[in-house]
């Protein structure tokens, strides 16, 4: 049986976490997860852990957007996004040169551009400034899903989900590995997204 | 009476529950504390959103104690309330008193 928390509700958690809060936010969740995993069964543990991340999410955004230089960021990500758009383009205008015809294989490529492209972005973006990445994944969601609203019956309906639920991955993974590699080169400084980034 | 910053709802609850608790009082008490007593159910982001704001106010303070095995490995940080906290949490409740005064036959038991 499997003790750790759900993964990727842990990893999301710590992507869209300051690295101030992180630590003592998913020791909180780990010390009550074991305990209801003792108490109840682990599906129920799994599922309380889930909703408190899921839930989790406004008030994490909302407090990181309330903690200011949020201007910078936001024009950080835009200017990303706008530049993963450019390069998408070309890249997909590349391949069309090769695949004339519309197929599940120039489909699966594009797929594979667009979310590369985005994690590449991303990593660029967190570079500038660490919380950029994921700022760039809510611009990504939002697009997608306005596009997904507004242009429904215009793609398949796989093409939409990868970009609706890849796309936001994508950024966040980008993000994650640049953070990862400035963490291995300078391990004994933290990263400081805000005035409050000093452990007490 | 002199007013200082007003209490958001959960920053007043929040800061009952930090009363309550005392020394042991850190971010999934503090929500289990408020879930029990309201039956309210608050995720951890939301609890330590307002934490954080009642911090930068100067209404709480924190400090981080010793990583602990059934955390895996991670530290908590526990929160208590401070002098202005204490002020501010004082003003919110004569404010409800004195805005409940003579409702009791409507609001019932408050």
């Amino acid at each position: 049986m499997n003790d750790s928390p759900p993964r990727f509700a842990a990893w999301l958690l710590t992507q869209l976490l300051r690295e101030h809060d992180r630590e003592v936010v998913l020791g909180d969740l780990a010390e009550e997860y074991s305990i209801r995993r003792r108490l109840a069964h682990q599906r129920a543990a799994a599922r309380w852990y889930r909703g408190q991340v899921y839930g989790s999410v406004p008030p994490v955004l909302w407090a990181s957007f309330r903690r200011g230089s949020w201007a910078a960021t936001l024009a950080v990500a835009a200017a990303a996004y706008i530049v993963i758009g450019v390069v998408e383009f070309c890249a997909v205008a590349a391949l069309s040169t090769f695949l004339t015809a519309p197929s599940a294989l120039s489909s699966v490529l594009n797929t594979l551009v667009g979310l590369g492209t985005m994690v590449l972005g991303a990593y660029s973006a967190a570079a500038v400034r660490p919380s950029a990445a994921r700022v760039l994944a809510v611009i990504v969601a939002l697009v997608v899903t306005g596009m997904i609203v507004a242009l429904p019956d215009t793609v398949p309906l796989w093409y939409q989900l990868a970009f609706l639920f890849g796309g936001p991955l994508a950024c966040l993974a980008g993000g994650s590995l640049c953070l990862n590699r400035r963490k291995r080169r300078n391990p004994g400084r933290g990263r400081t997204d805000s005035a409050h980034g000093s452990v007490r | 009476m002199p007013r200082g910053e007003l209490l958001g709802s959960l920053e007043h609850i929040v800061l009952l529950a930090l009363l309550r608790l005392g020394e042991s009082a850190y971010g999934m008490t503090v929500r289990r504390e408020i879930e029990d007593r309201t039956g309210r159910s608050l995720s951890i982001g939301a609890v330590y959103a307002t934490l954080e704001r009642l911090e930068t106010k100067g209404f709480v303070s924190s400090f981080t104690g010793e990583p602990t095995a059934e955390r895996g490995g991670r530290a908590k940080r526990h929160f208590r309330i401070e002098a202005e906290g204490e002020r501010s949490l004082r003003e919110a409740q004569a404010a409800v008193q004195s805005m409940s005064a003579g409702l009791k036959k409507r609001l019932g038991t408050v």
